[in-house]
C-alpha cells in the first residue's frame, strides 16, 4: 500500500522544491505531533511504567524489573481474564461473522427487495447507539427474576436462562450484546463486498442452473473472503477492547467470569491503585493487538486468492 | 405463473425478515414503553407492554436525578470542537502525504497507521498520567484533543486527495496561491463527501462514547451524556427501570433521529470507515 | 450547505452560552463536595448542603454525586493521584486508611481543637474508629451504618413465624417455611458478593475481622467456614436466592425482589430501612442479625474526608466549618432519621426530627442498640482489597462455583497473608 510513494532520485533541488518540501513538514507538523504524543509517547511509557511498582496515590514509581509481569502471570484473576477475553472474542467473532455472510447474502437475494433494504436499515441501528444505553436495556432484560426474557420464556414454559447471574453463562450474555448491537454492521460490510462481486459470475452460474446453496458456497463466500478476512481482523480488535459492556452489566463478575483485559486494566489501575500491574496487562494487549494486526498484514500483502 | 414451492419460500422469507427486524428493533420499542411506566408496571408479571397512562414523570425525575443539562451541553460541546477542530488537523496532514513529496514521508504514514492501529484502551493509564502532571484532568481539553489527530480521517483523506489530478494544484500554483488556499479552498470542495463521512463518524463516536469520558472526568461540569446516564444506574437505592430508561432514551433518541434523518448517508460511512 | 451547517453551529454555541451556569462567583470561598448517596438519600444530601450554604455568606458547598461506593472510590482515587482531589468527600469507611496511609488527607486536629462549638468527643466513641490514623484526626462519622436483618412480616406471620429469627437455626427454619418454588419466592437472599454480609455473619460466629497482629484475616477457623456452610445448607434447601449483579448492583437487584415479595427475608444495610419500609407493600420487620454464637456488629457506611491538603488555611478553615456541621447534633439527627443510619450522638439521636421520626418508624434505631457489639476493623491502606477482591471473591467461589469451604478460607487466608509480606 506504499506504492506511490516513490522518493523522488536525489538532484539538485529548485527553491521551489525546496518550499514545498517544507511546506509538507509544516503541514504534517501538528497531526504527527499530536499522534506522537497521544500513541508513539504512551507505548513507550506503557512499558517503563510496567516495570516499576508503587501505588497510584503516592505515585512512587521504584524499579521492580519483570515483577509486575511474574505478579499478573502467577495470578489465578489474570490467567481468568485473559482465558475469558479470548474466549469472548472467539464467541463474538464467529458468530457475529458466520451471521453477517449468511444474512448478507439473504439480503442480496432478489426476493421482496424493499423488505431487505428495511430490514437492513432496522439492523444497522443499535450500530449507532451508545453501549451505555444497550447494555443496561439488555441487563434489564437479562435479569434472572424481573426480566423481560425469563418471563417471556417461562410464559413459554420453556426453562429459564440465567444470563448474567452464572459465571457459566455471564460471559455468553455479554457476548450476545455486543453480537446484537454490531451485527447490522457487519452486514453491512458484507453486504457491500458482494455488491461488488461482477454480475457476470453470477450469470454463468445461473446458465448453468446451479443450486443456489453451491452459488453460495462456490461463489459467493470465495468472492469476499477479502471482506471476510479483513472484517474478521476488525470484530477480533474490536472484541479485545471490551469495557463499556462489562462495566455496566457485570463489573466483571460474578466470580471474574466477565472480567477482560481492558476491565482488568482499569480496575488495577484506579480501583486497587496499582498501576505498575495495570501498564504490564496493558502491554500483554498490546501485544494481542500488534499480533492480529501483523496477522492481517501478512494476509493482505499475500491476498487471499480468488478464480 | 409462480409456483407453490414458490409462493411459501417466499412467505417463509418475509416471516425470517420480520424476525430479524422484531429482534433488533423491539429493544428500542421496549425501551420507549419503559420510559412511561410506572414503577409497579416495570416490575409487573406478566411485562406490561404498553404503560397504563402517558406522562413525563420519569423524564421528569431523571431531570432532577441527575444534571442532564450540563451533560448535553458538554457532550455538545465536545462533539462539536472534535468534528470542526479536526479538519484544521487532518487536511493538511492528508495533503501533505497525498501531494506533497518529502523525505520523512513514509515515516509520517506510518506514524498515521500506527495511530489507527493502537486502541485508546491501551493509551489510557499513559495519557491519564500525562494529563494529571499538566493539570488537564477534567478539562475539555483532555476530551477534545486527543480525538483531533483523527488517524482514520487523515488516511481515508489521503485517498480521495489522491485521486485529484495533480494538474488541479498545478494550475492553482501558476496563479500563485498558496497552499493553504490550494488545500481550503480548491481541495476541500472536492473532498466533500469524504469530509461528510469524517465528521458523521467522530460525532457519533464521541457522542457515545464512554470509555474515555469516564476516565478524563470526575466532576459534573465536565461529564458528557453518557456518563451522567450511565451514574443513575446506581443512582437509587432500588432499581428504577422507569426512570432508567427514560435516562437512555435521552442519550439515544438524538442518534435514532439523526440515523432516521441520514440513515444512508451513515450507512456509507460506515462502510467507508469499515472497508478503506 | 454551507450556510445550514454554520447555522446548526451558531445555534449549538448559543446553547451552550445561554445553558452556561449562571453562578457568579462573589467572593465565597467555594467548596466541593463527593457524595455516593443517589436517589431520596442524594435529596437529602443536597437539601442539607443547600441549607448550610443559606446559613451563611462565606462558603459554598458544591454538592456533586459520583456514583456508588465503588464507582465513587474509584474516581475519587483517579482523582486524587492526579492532585484533584475534592476539598471534601464521603467515602466509604475501609477506604480511609488507605489515603491516610499515604498522607493524603488533611489532618483535623488543629481546627477541631480550636472549635469551641464542636466537640469531637460528643461522637459515639463506637463511630470513631476510622477517625484517628497515627494520632491525626483524619475523618470524622457521616453515614454510618451495620448490617441488619429484614423481613417481611406478612409472610412470616402466615407461615407461622410470630417474631423474627433469632439464630441461625431459626433462620433456616424460616427462611425454609417461606419458601415456595411454585409461586418462584424464596425465604432469604443475601448479596454475597458483597463481603461484608459474609463478615457479619462470620462474627456472630466467634470470628475476628483480623487476627491479633493485624496483617492477617481473624476467622482462619470454624467461624470462617460456618457461615458459608450454612448459605451452602439454605441452597440445598432451596431457600437462598441470589441477587444478579456485582458489588452494590446485587443489594439493588436484592432490595428489588424483597419489596417484590420474591425474597421474604433479606440482609441489607440499616440504611436502607426508611426506603424498604415506604416502599414496600407490606408490613417491614426489622432485627439484628441472626447469631450463632454471639451477637457482634460490623461497621460500615462512610466518613467525611478531606484531600484539601493544599488549600489555603482559609479554605482549610471552611472545610471544618462543614464538616463539623455535617456531624452535628441537628444535621447528623436529620440524616439519621431520613434514611436508617447511625445518629452519632447522644445530640443527634435526642434531637427533635429524629425523634418524631422514631416514633414513626419503630426500627429507625436499631443500629442504636448495636453500637455496643462493634467490633474492632482493620485500619490500614491493604483492606479494602482484602474484603473486596479476597473475601467476596472466595465467598462466590463457594457459592456460585462449587469450591468447598474448607479451601475457600484457607485461600483467603494464604492470600491476605501475601498481601501484607
Amino acid at each position: 500500500m506504499n506504492g506511490e510513494m516513490v522518493i523522488p532520485k536525489k538532484r539538485k533541488l529548485d527553491k521551489n522544491q525546496i518550499r514545498e518540501r517544507i511546506s509538507g513538514y509544516i503541514l504534517m507538523a501538528p497531526a504527527a505531533i499530536l499522534l506522537f504524543v497521544f500513541t508513539v509517547y504512551p507505548i513507550g511509557f506503557l512499558f517503563y511504567r510496567s516495570l516499576h511498582g508503587g501505588n497510584l496515590i503516592t505515585n512512587d514509581p521504584k524499579y521492580t524489573g519483570f515483577k509486575n509481569y511474574e505478579k499478573i502471570f502467577k495470578s489465578a484473576d489474570f490467567q481468568k481474564v485473559l482465558l475469558n477475553t479470548l474466549t469472548y472474542t472467539l464467541i463474538t467473532v464467529v458468530i457475529t461473522i458466520i451471521l453477517a455472510v449468511i444474512i448478507a447474502a439473504w439480503l442480496k437475494g432478489s426476493r421482496n427487495p424493499k423488505l431487505n433494504e428495511f430490514t437492513q436499515t432496522v439492523m444497522f441501528t443499535p450500530h449507532v447507539i451508545s453501549m451505555v444505553s444497550v447494555a443496561t436495556l439488555f441487563l434489564w432484560m437479562m435479569d434472572s427474576k424481573n426480566g423481560l426474557f425469563n418471563t417471556v420464556l417461562q410464559a413459554l414454559g420453556l426453562p429459564q436462562g440465567t444470563f448474567i447471574s452464572s459465571p457459566s453463562t455471564a460471559l455468553f450474555s455479554v457476548a450476545l450484546v455486543q453480537i446484537w448491537k454490531s451485527l447490522g454492521y457487519y452486514v453491512l460490510l458484507i453486504m457491500a463486498a458482494i455488491q461488488n462481486i461482477p454480475q457476470s459470475v453470477y450469470e454463468a452460474a445461473e446458465m448453468d442452473d446451479t443450486p443456489k446453496l453451491r452459488v453460495f458456497f462456490k461463489i459467493t463466500i470465495p468472492m469476499i473472503s477479502p471482506t471476510i478476512l479483513f472484517t474478521t481482523v476488525v470484530a477480533t480488535i474490536a472484541s479485545f477492547k471490551v469495557f463499556d459492556s462489562v462495566s455496566i452489566m457485570t463489573g466483571g463478575g460474578p466470580v471474574n467470569a466477565t472480567n477482560t483485559l481492558v476491565y482488568y486494566i482499569y480496575d488495577y489501575a484506579f480501583r486497587y491503585g496499582k498501576p505498575g500491574q495495570a501498564s504490564a496487562a496493558g502491554i500483554i494487549l498490546l501485544i494481542f493487538v500488534c499480533i492480529i494486526t501483523f496477522i492481517q498484514f501478512q494476509v493482505s500483502k499475500s491476498r487471499v486468492h480468488y478464480q | 405463473m409462480k409456483t407453490t414451492k414458490d409462493r411459501i419460500l417466499n412467505v417463509l422469507d418475509i416471516l425470517g425478515k420480520l424476525i430479524i427486524i422484531v429482534i433488533m428493533a423491539f429493544p428500542f420499542l421496549w425501551m420507549i414503553s419503559a420510559s412511561f411506566q410506572t414503577l409497579q408496571e416495570t416490575i409487573a408479571v406478566p411485562p406490561t407492554l404498553i404503560p397504563g397512562q402517558f406522562n413525563f414523570d420519569n423524564f421528569k425525575e431523571v431531570f432532577k436525578t441527575v444534571n442532564v443539562w450540563q451533560y448535553l451541553r458538554n457532550s455538545l460541546i465536545v462533539c462539536t470542537c472534535v468534528v470542526f477542530l479536526q479538519y484544521l488537523i487532518i487536511v493538511p496532514a492528508a495533503y501533505s502525504l497525498a501531494k506533497i513529496d518529502y523525505k520523512a514521508k513514509p515515516l509520517m504514514f506510518a506514524l498515521v497507521m500506527v495511530g489507527q492501529m493502537i486502541p485508546m484502551q491501551i493509551t489510557f493509564l499513559p495519557i491519564y498520567f500525562m494529563f494529571s502532571k499538566a493539570n488537564l484532568m477534567d478539562t475539555y481539553t483532555a476530551l477534545i484533543v486527543p480525538f483531533i489527530s483523527n488517524p482514520f480521517g487523515i488516511f481515508l483523506l489521503r485517498q480521495y486527495f489522491m485521486q485529484v489530478p495533480s494538474e488541479v494544484i498545478e494550475a492553482a500554483k501558476l496563479d500563485d496561491a498558496s497552499d493553504i488556499k490550494i488545500m481550503f479552498k480548491i481541495m476541500m470542495p472536492m473532498v466533500k463527501s469524504a469530509l461528510v463521512t469524517i465528521g458523521l463518524l467522530s460525532f457519533i463516536s464521541n457522542w457515545n462514547g464512554y470509555f474515555w469520558p469516564l476516565i478524563m472526568t470526575n466532576k459534573d461540569a465536565f461529564r458528557t451524556l453518557p456518563i451522567g446516564i450511565a451514574l443513575l444506574k446506581d443512582a437509587d437505592s432500588l432499581q428504577r427501570w422507569n426512570v432508567i430508561m427514560a435516562g437512555n432514551l435521552l442519550l439515544v433518541l438524538p442518534m435514532l433521529l439523526l440515523y432516521i434523518l441520514a440513515s444512508k448517508k451513515i450507512r456509507n460511512a460506515f462502510v467507508y470507515s469499515g472497508i478503506k | 450547505m454551507k450556510k445550514a451547517v454554520l447555522v446548526i453551529v451558531a445555534m449549538l454555541m448559543a446553547f451552550c452560552l445561554l445553558t452556561a451556569s449562571a453562578f457568579a462567583d462573589d467572593g465565597k470561598i467555594t467548596l466541593e463536595f463527593w457524595h455516593s448517596m443517589g436517589s431520596k438519600t442524594g435529596e437529602l444530601i443536597q437539601e442539607i448542603v443547600d441549607e448550610f450554604n443559606a446559613s451563611q455568606d462565606e462558603i459554598y458547598i458544591d454538592c456533586i454525586y459520583q456514583g456508588d461506593y465503588t464507582t465513587g472510590g474509584t474516581k475519587i482515587q483517579a482523582a486524587v493521584a492526579s492532585g484533584n482531589g475534592p476539598a471534601i468527600a464521603q467515602i466509604e469507611i475501609t477506604r480511609v486508611g488507605m489515603y491516610a496511609a499515604a498522607g493524603a488527607l488533611l489532618d483535623l486536629t488543629p481546627y477541631a481543637e480550636a472549635d469551641e462549638n464542636f466537640d469531637v468527643k460528643s461522637l459515639y466513641p463506637g463511630v470513631m474508629d476510622f477517625s484517628y490514623y497515627d494520632g491525626q484526626l483524619v475523618s470524622l462519622p457521616n453515614g454510618r451504618s451495620v448490617p441488619v436483618m429484614y423481613y417481611n412480616v406478612d409472610a412470616l406471620k402466615a407461615a407461622g413465624f410470630e417474631k423474627a429469627p433469632e439464630n441461625w437455626e431459626e433462620l433456616r427454619a424460616a427462611a425454609a417455611a417461606t419458601t415456595d418454588p411454585e409461586k418462584g419466592t424464596y425465604g432469604y437472599g443475601c448479596p454475597i458478593g458483597d463481603s461484608w454480609y459474609y463478615l457479619a455473619l462470620m462474627l456472630t460466629a466467634g470470628g475476628q475481622v483480623y487476627n491479633e497482629e493485624g496483617n492477617n484475616i481473624g476467622f482462619h477457623n470454624e467461624a470462617g467456614i460456618k457461615p458459608l456452610q450454612l448459605w451452602l445448607d439454605m441452597i440445598s434447601d432451596g431457600s437462598l436466592y441470589l441477587p444478579d449483579g456485582d458489588d452494590y448492583a446485587s443489594n439493588s437487584a436484592l432490595r428489588n425482589s424483597f419489596m417484590a415479595g420474591i425474597c421474604n427475608i433479606t440482609m441489607q444495610s440499616s440504611a436502607q430501612y426508611r426506603s424498604l419500609a415506604d416502599n414496600s407493600p407490606f408490613e417491614v420487620g426489622v432485627a439484628y442479625i441472626p447469631k450463632d454464637v454471639t451477637y457482634a456488629a460490623i461497621p460500615g457506611g462512610s466518613n467525611l474526608v478531606s484531600f484539601g491538603t493544599n488549600l489555603s488555611e482559609e479554605e482549610k478553615q471552611a472545610v471544618w466549618t462543614f464538616m463539623s456541621y455535617m456531624c452535628s447534633g441537628d444535621v447528623a439527627g436529620k440524616y439519621a432519621a431520613g434514611t436508617g443510619y447511625l445518629p452519632t450522638s447522644d445530640a443527634a439521636l435526642n434531637s427533635a426530627i429524629y425523634q418524631e421520626k422514631l416514633a414513626q418508624y419503630p426500627y429507625l434505631d436499631i443500629a442504636v442498640g448495636q453500637l455496643e457489639y462493634f467490633v474492632k476493623m482493620p485500619f490500614d491502606e491493604t483492606y479494602t482489597e482484602v474484603k473486596d477482591a479476597i473475601v467476596g471473591r472466595y465467598t462466590q467461589e463457594v457459592i456460585i462455583n462449587g469450591m468447598s469451604p474448607e479451601d475457600a478460607v484457607e485461600a483467603m487466608w494464604e492470600e491476605t497473608g501475601e498481601l501484607y509480606e
